[in-house]
């Protein structure tokens, strides 16, 4: 077997040539599972990933810091409509998982039905997809938050659900006993408590004989008689992420785990994938909205897991509740206000709480390379999604100002304080506009949507390319719907599913 | 601030609306004069061209837009007064695009204030134990 290792980009120093049986795309959630799958399987598996390496050895050294190093465009990704929506993607070893809140879901049981059902996707029924639930859960440690960790955030806005006797309860998390609750999930972790891919599977894969390039972006997807045969790119310089030098890795089998963003741009721009027209269409992001409240008593908010706790009394109205707590530069300017009043607020920082909600989106958005090479994304909130924001809103609100919360605000784009549930019922009967929404957005999915007709689909049921033999996308990018809960266990079940496939219906007699 | 060079007017309207945004005086917390944000944010830019490119474009879009909005001023011809009556008026505007623009502005400026140590200790942000010991004492780099 070929001795596995991690090649940082700055230690090539000259033109890269490789050849595996699996050339992996990305080292996130699906990228990592596919290539340690097929790697503990014997294939031999190169990885590129365009980000960098961070752990707890070089963890960056402040949070601006953070934003610059581990997230594409520093966090700037914006999705232009109704109302732009920040959506900030993560690009290091690990990928998203590397700068998420860690927190697991499995695919609900209805949204695999509904994809049988209108997609024709077969092979996924929740007792077909229970082994690859449990497989991921074991290796990435998911286990419910402690209330070690939980944090005071969360805990309160706990209280005020059960006080109004909504279904609530602590997040599963994949993390060990070595998160210390730093509060910064968001920005990596420093204590490398949060079990991302680059700490299980990356290793695992590397252990098995995999090669994991960093700062190498993949560019073109080469392919012959309609089947891929490799991928060549750039790789990056560590300062400037500037090209430095060219790679090429020659593969039978490419397996595309860019992102829902990037993986449709890559298509794109190699013309490649697209029969159907549906590459870079069908976005979904989870549109969230986030309400805060001012307590009299300390919160504290930024101890403990930011992400520690749901309330999912309303997922049955598409609306899905989860803790959300940021560092005092992100909290800042969504607060309301700016100058004196503003700084008022944040001179009460330890007493200002916060919760999300995430919305089940009908909108569909899309994604294509802008002007200057960064992804111009669409996304226009469809009236129905406007109208479960707005319910989002009130219902968070009501919680808060039943955990006893002085003042409560909403992110709207009108500033309004919510002191009683009076206010609360105003607000409701108003009625919300998409262009007064505050939204943020973490999970994009859909734009290389599978299904079971190639006349509306990109992929296969197995994230195979109807056009191209061999090229596979194992991203968010497959899933025809949203799908109500953070994806990441998604997409690490998808993708250890379709690595069984390539292994048994494609490598096994190589 | 050594090596990277603005111009004094593109300075100014960068002071005034960081000034602004995050007034410094009044309470027992540093403002952006005091901390010296518009250096801080230079700092941050000023390793990257195409940044410092959008950092000046985005002060004179704001030194000059009161014009297209009817002041027939500047904005640093303007007093702190009107300048903040005029900020507001971006902050309430019915255009999204008027409202975003403010809420971008903020944005930059509050990352970076936000960003210091100085300010944490300010408002009471004491980061949690084990960053602070991974951070080995980095945090002011």
């Amino acid at each position: 077997m070929v001795e596995g290792r991690i090649i940082e980009g700055p230690e090539i120093s000259s033109e890269l040539s490789e050849s595996a049986e699996v050339c992996v795309i990305g080292s996130g959630a699906g990228g990592a599972v596919a290539a340690k799958e097929l790697a503990e399987r014997g294939h031999s598996v190169v990885l590129v990933e365009e980000g960098a390496r961070w752990d707890k050895s070089n963890y960056p050294k402040n949070p601006v810091d953070c934003f610059r190093k581990m997230y594409r465009d520093s966090g700037a990704t914006v999705c232009l409509g109704h109302t732009p929506i920040p959506m900030p993607i993560g690009k290091a070893l690990g990928g998203t998982t590397k700068v998420n809140s860690g927190t697991c879901f499995r695919t609900p049981d209805k949204v695999l039905r509904r994809w049988r059902r209108e997609f024709g996707i077969e092979g996924i029924e929740p007792e077909q997809m229970k082994p690859y639930f449990e497989r991921v859960e074991k290796i990435i440690n998911a286990t419910p938050v402690s209330s070690r960790v939980m944090g005071r955030n969360n805990e309160l806005f706990l209280e005020g659900a059960r006080k109004l006797g909504y279904s609530c309860g602590p997040l599963m998390r994949n993390a060990d006993q070595d998160c210390h609750g730093c509060g910064v999930c968001t920005l990596g972790c420093p204590s490398d408590g949060k079990r991302s891919t680059d700490l299980n599977y990356i290793p695992m894969a590397v252990a098995n004989g995999a090669r994991v390039y960093c700062r190498a972006r993949a560019e073109k997807i080469m392919v012959s008689n309609g089947e891929v045969v490799g991928v060549s790119g750039s790789l990056l310089d560590s300062n400037t992420a500037k090209p430095r030098l060219k790679f090429q890795v020659k593969c039978k089998i490419l397996v595309v785990a860019a992102g829902a963003i990037h993986t449709p741009m890559l298509f794109k721009d190699n013309g490649l994938a697209n029969s159907s027209g549906w590459v870079g269409r069908n976005l979904r992001i989870h549109p969230g909205i986030r309400v805060s409240a001012l307590f009299d008593q300390e919160v504290n908010g930024y101890l403990g897991v930011p992400q520690s706790a749901y309330v999912d009394e309303f997922t049955d109205e598409g609306v899905m509740m989860e803790g959300v707590f940021v560092v005092p530069l992100l909290s800042a300017p969504v607060l309301p206000f700016f100058g004196e009043r503003n700084k008022e607020l944040m001179f009460h920082y330890r007493n200002i709480a916060s919760f999300g909600a995430m919305i089940f989106d009908e909108t569909c958005g899309s994604v294509r390379r802008g002007a200057l090479g960064h992804p111009l994304i669409f996304y226009n909130l469809c009236k129905e999604d406007v109208q479960k924001a707005s319910r989002a809103i009130a219902y968070a609100a009501e919680i808060w100002l039943a955990a006893g919360a002085k003042r409560v605000f909403p992110a709207l784009c009108w500033m309004p304080e919510l002191n009683s549930l009076k206010d609360v019922r105003v607000l409701l009967q108003r009625g919300l506009k998409a262009s007064e929404l505050e939204m943020m957005a973490f999970h994009p999915m859909g734009t290389c949507r599978m299904g079971a007709e190639r006349l509306n689909s990109v992929c296969d049921p197995y994230g195979e390319s109807w056009d191209v033999r061999n090229l596979f996308v194992v991203d968010a990018s497959l899933f025809p719907t949203c799908l109500g809960v953070n994806p990441m266990e998604s997409i690490m079940a998808f993708a250890n599913r379709s690595a069984d496939y390539i292994h048994q219906m494609k490598l096994a007699s190589v | 601030m050594p090596g990277v060079e603005i111009g004094k007017r593109t300075r100014r309207i960068l002071e005034d609306l960081a000034e602004r945004i995050i007034p410094s005086g009044g309470m027992d917390y540093p403002g952006a004069r005091d901390i010296g944000l518009v250096d801080r944010l230079l700092e941050l830019t000023g390793n990257f061209p195409r940044r410092l490119w959008a950092v000046k474009i985005l002060a004179w879009m704001w030194e000059l837009s009161p014009i297209l909005f009817l002041r027939f001023k500047l904005l640093t011809s303007m007093t702190p007064e009107q300048q903040v009556e005029y900020l507001e008026s971006w902050e309430k505007s019915r255009l999204m695009v008027r409202r975003w623009s403010l809420v971008g502005l903020k944005a930059i400026f509050m990352a970076v204030f936000y960003n210091e140590p100085l300010v944490w200790g300010k408002i009471g942000f004491e980061p949690g134990k084990c960053y602070e010991q991974v951070q080995g004492g980095k945090l002011n780099g």
